[in-house]
C-alpha cells in the first residue's frame, strides 16, 4: 500500500507540474505579446493544476499514514521517511503562501520542489527497520518533524530565490517573490530553532549532554547562523554599500547558499562525516 | 547619521562617560571640566580606545562577521577529524601548526571560545544600544537574552560540571566516580541488580569457509549486525577477529575437530571442520575435501550466528543510602535516565563480551536550568518578532510600517502583499 501510494503521489505531482508549467508558459507568452486578457480556459487550467496539487497533498498524507501503519513505528527514522515529511511540508508552505500572494509560476515551483524531494528519496532504501534504542523516544516525532518542516520551508525559499533570479525584471513580481522568500525563511528559521532546541533537549535525555559538537549538531548550528546572518543582513547592508535595489539579489543568494548548507546538514553529514547521527546511513 | 541608517546616538541612550576627576586634562577621550555633561559635545568627536571598542561591539557588521567566523570554524571542525578519546590514548600527533591552533580539539581552543565570548559581548552591546523598554522590543530582547542564558549555562558547566563513565558488572555496587585523577563520591550507593539486552527477532545463521592463508572480510551480520573480520592466525591454532577498526583484535583459539563456541559482540562462532589442503570438487554439489595432509591450503568451516538488531538494553539498579530516602529500585535505559542525588545516570553502553555488565555515564551539570531557560526564550522570542510584533504595529495605527516602501529599511515582517494587491499582481487571470 505504501509503495503504491508513494508512486501515486509522484505521478499526481508530475501531472500537476505539467499543468502548472503549461499555464505559466502560456500566460507569459500572452503577456509578452501584449494581448489584453487571457482566455477563460487558461484560468481553468490554473484551477485544475491547483486541484491536482491538493490531490497530491492528500496522496502524500495517505502515504505517510500507510507507512506509519505498515512499519508499526512513527515514520521519522530514515531518509525516505523524513523526506516524505519534507515534501509534505513544502507543499503545505505553498498552500499557506497562496493565502497571501499570487503570482504565476508558483504552482510549477511547488511541484518542482515536491518532485525533486520524491526523486531524491528514491535513491535510498525504503525498507522499514525496527527502531534502535536511541530512537525510542517521543522526542523522535517532535524533533524530526520540526526539522523537516524547516527544511521544507528552506526548499521553498530556495525555489523562490531561483524564481526571483528568473523574474526580477518584472518589478512587481520580483518584489513579491522577495518578500515571500523573507517570510518563508523567517518561518523556516523559527522551526529550525525549535528543531535544534528539541534536539538538544532530547540529546540531554539520551546521551547526557545537550551539545556535543557532533557533525550533525555543528552543521545545524552553521545553518542556523547562515539564516541568522540573512535575517540581520538588511539592517546592515547599508553599511556595506549595498543599495536598496541590490538587496533582493543578496537575499536570493542567501536563499540558495542557505539551502545548500541545509542539505549538507541533512544529507551530507550522514554520508560524508562520522558521528552519533551517522546511524541514519544504515 | 551612521552608516547603518539610524540616528546616532539613539534617543534615550546615554553612554557612561569616563570620570573626569581622575584623568588628566587634555587626555584623549576626556572632556575638559568646563564642558557640560552634554553628549556629544559640539565640535568634539568622541575618540579614545574605550569609545572605539564600544562602537565596534555595538556594530551589527561586527556581529555578523563574528557569526560568519564562528560558522567557518564550526565547518573546519567537521572536516578535520576531531580527537576521540581513543585517538588521544594512541597519542596521535599532528603537524605543528595544527597542534598550535588546536585544530583537532577545535571546539575547546582558546580562540574558538574567545570567538563565542566576543559574540556574547557583541550580542549584549547590540541589544543594549538598540532595544527600548517597549512591548515591541520584547521579542528581540527575549531572543538575544536567551543567547546569554545559554552562554551562562555552558560556562557554568565548564567550570563546575562533572561527567564520567561508570562500568558496573552485575551484582556490583559503586559509590564514587573517577573524574580525571579525582575520585568523586556520589553520596549514595548504586548497585546493578540485573542487566538485559533485548533484540528484535532471532538473528541469522551463516555457514562459510575461512581460508587461513587469506585474511579479509568474511562474515557479515544480518540486519545490520556486527561485521566479523577474520584478521589471520597468530601462528598457532587461533583465529584473530575484529569487528571494526576501533575494536581490539580478539583471539579465539580453536581445536581441530572440536566445536568452538565464542561469544563475540553477541555473535557465536562454531568451527565445524578443518581441511589442511582445501579443494573444491569438480562435480557440482559435491563437498570440499582435503587433497593431502600437508597444510598447503588450510581452511576451516565456521557457522556464524549473528544476533538480531538491538531493541533495548536495560540496567535494573537499586539506589540506597540517599539521605532521607528509602532504598529504591529503578530501570535505566537509553532515553530513560536516572536521577539520583545531584547526578543523572545515562545508559550509554554495555559489556559486549558478557552482556552482563552495564556502562553508565554519570553527569553533574548545574548549568542545565540556565540553558533550558534560553531554549524556551529563544523560539518564543523569534515567534514574537515575526508574528506578534507586526500585529502590534498594525494596532498602534502605524500602517506605514507595513507598506512596501519601508520593507527594506526596517525589519519589516509584515507581508506587504494584501489581498487587495492581487489586482496589481503579475498574474491577472485568477
Amino acid at each position: 500500500m505504501y509503495d503504491r501510494l508513494w508512486a501515486a503521489s509522484f505521478a499526481i505531482f508530475s501531472v500537476a507540474l505539467v499543468l502548472g508549467a503549461a499555464h505559466a508558459i502560456i500566460l507569459s507568452a500572452y503577456r509578452s505579446t501584449g494581448l489584453p486578457g487571457a482566455p477563460a480556459w487558461l484560468r481553468w487550467l490554473r484551477r485544475v493544476a491547483n486541484a491536482v496539487i491538493v490531490l497530491g497533498f492528500l496522496a502524500l498524507s495517505a502515504t505517510i499514514v500507510a507507512r506509519w501503519h505498515e512499519a508499526g513505528y512513527p515514520p521519522f527514522s530514515n531518509m525516505p521517511e523524513s523526506l516524505l515529511w519534507m515534501a509534505w511540508a513544502c507543499c503545505a508552505v505553498y498552500f499557506v503562501s497562496r493565502l497571501f500572494v499570487d503570482f504565476t509560476g508558483l504552482e510549477a515551483a511547488a511541484c518542482v520542489g515536491v518532485l525533486g524531494i520524491l526523486a531524491v528519496s528514491s535513491l535510498f532504501p525504503h525498507a522499514a527497520r525496527p527502531l534502535m534504542p536511541a530512537l525510542k523516544s517521543n522526542w523522535l516525532i517532535f524533533h524530526v518533524l520540526t526539522c523537516m518542516i524547516a527544511y521544507g520551508a528552506f526548499l521553498a525559499a530556495f525555489l523562490l530565490a531561483i524564481l526571483w533570479l528568473l523574474a526580477w525584471q518584472w518589478r512587481e513580481t520580483g518584489k513579491m517573490v522577495d518578500a515571500l522568500a523573507y517570510q518563508t525563511m523567517a518561518f523556516g528559521f523559527l522551526l529550525l530553532t525549535i528543531g535544534i532546541v528539541s534536539g538538544a533537549i532530547w540529546a540531554r535525555q539520551a546521551w547526557g549532554r545537550y551539545w556535543g559538537w557532533d557533525p550533525k549538531e555543528t552543521w545545524s548550528l552553521v545553518t542556523w547562523l547562515v539564516y541568522g546572518i540573512y535575517l540581520h543582513f538588511r539592517l546592515m547592508s547599508g553599511s556595506l554599500g549595498i543599495s536598496r535595489d541590490r538587496l533582493p539579489l543578496f537575499n536570493a543568494l542567501f536563499g540558495i547558499v542557505g539551502f545548500a548548507v541545509t542539505m549538507f546538514t541533512y544529507i551530507g553529514v550522514n554520508y560524508l562525516t562520522t558521528g552519533l547521527h551517522s546511524y541514519a546511513t544504515r | 547619521m551612521s552608516a547603518e541608517g539610524r540616528p546616532f546616538p539613539p534617543e534615550g541612550f546615554t553612554p557612561s562617560l569616563p570620570k573626569v576627576s581622575h584623568l588628566r586634562e587634555g587626555m584623549p577621550g576626556t572632556l575638559r571640566p568646563e564642558d557640560s555633561a552634554e553628549y556629544p559635545p559640539e565640535g568634539v568627536k568622541p575618540s579614545g580606545g574605550r569609545w572605539r571598542l564600544w562602537r565596534l561591539l555595538r556594530s551589527l557588521r561586527f556581529a555578523v562577521i563574528l557569526m560568519g567566523l564562528i560558522a567557518l570554524a564550526c565547518v573546519v571542525g567537521t572536516i578535520i577529524q576531531q580527537d576521540t578519546p581513543q585517538a588521544v590514548q594512541r597519542g596521535e600527533r599532528h603537524g605543528p601548526l595544527a597542534t598550535f591552533l588546536g585544530l583537532h580539539r577545535l571546539y575547546g581552543t582558546w580562540w574558538f571560545l574567545g570567538l563565542l565570548a566576543l559574540f556574547a559581548l557583541s550580542t549584549t552591546a547590540c541589544a543594549l544600544s538598540r532595544l527600548r523598554f517597549q512591548l515591541r522590543s520584547l521579542g528581540s530582547a527575549m531572543v538575544h537574552l536567551s543567547l546569554l542564558f545559554i552562554v551562562a549555562g555552558v560556562v557554568l558547566r565548564g567550570l563546575v560540571g562533572l561527567d564520567s563513565y561508570v562500568a558496573i558488572p552485575e551484582g556490583e555496587t559503586v559509590d564514587s566516580i573517577q573524574v580525571g585523577d579525582d575520585t568523586v563520591p556520589l553520596g549514595f550507593q548504586l548497585r546493578l541488580d540485573d542487566f538485559e539486552v533485548r533484540r528484535h527477532g532471532d538473528g541469522a545463521e551463516e555457514t562459510r569457509w575461512l581460508f587461513l592463508k587469506y585474511p579479509g572480510v568474511h562474515a557479515e551480520g544480518a540486519h545490520g549486525g556486527p561485521l566479523m573480520q577474520y584478521v589471520g592466525t597468530n601462528g598457532s591454532d587461533a583465529l584473530m577477529m575484529k569487528f571494526s577498526e576501533d575494536t581490539p583484535t580478539l583471539t579465539a583459539p580453536f581445536q581441530v575437530g572440536k566445536p568452538l563456541h565464542v561469544r563475540l559482540y553477541g555473535t557465536r562462532i562454531e568451527v565445524l571442520r578443518y581441511l589442511p589442503d582445501f579443494k573444491m570438487p569438480m562435480t557440482k554439489g559435491g563437498e570440499p575435501y582435503s587433497a593431502s595432509e600437508e597444510p598447503s591450503n588450510p581452511a576451516i568451516q565456521v557457522r556464524v550466528t549473528s544476533p538480531g538488531p538491538l531493541d533495548a538494553y536495560v540496567s535494573r539498579v537499586t539506589i540506597s543510602g540517599e539521605p532521607g530516602r528509602e532504598p529504591r529500585a529503578a530501570s535505566i535505559l537509553v532515553n530513560q535516565p536516572l536521577r539520583a542525588g545531584s547526578f543523572m545516570f545515562y545508559q550509554v553502553d554495555y559489556d559486549h563480551e558478557t552482556e552482563r555488565g552495564t556502562v553508565l555515564e554519570a553527569v553533574y551539570d548545574p548549568g542545565v536550568p540556565l540553558v533550558f531557560i534560553g531554549f524556551i526564550l529563544m523560539p518564543a522570542g523569534i515567534a514574537f518578532v515575526f508574528y506578534v510584533q507586526p500585529l502590534l504595529k498594525r494596532r498602534r495605527g502605524r500602517p506605514e510600517a507595513a507598506t512596501r516602501e519601508n520593507e527594506y529599511r526596517t525589519p519589516n515582517t509584515e507581508c506587504p502583499i494584501s489581498k487587495s494587491d492581487e489586482a496589481r499582481s503579475f498574474s491577472r487571470t485568477s
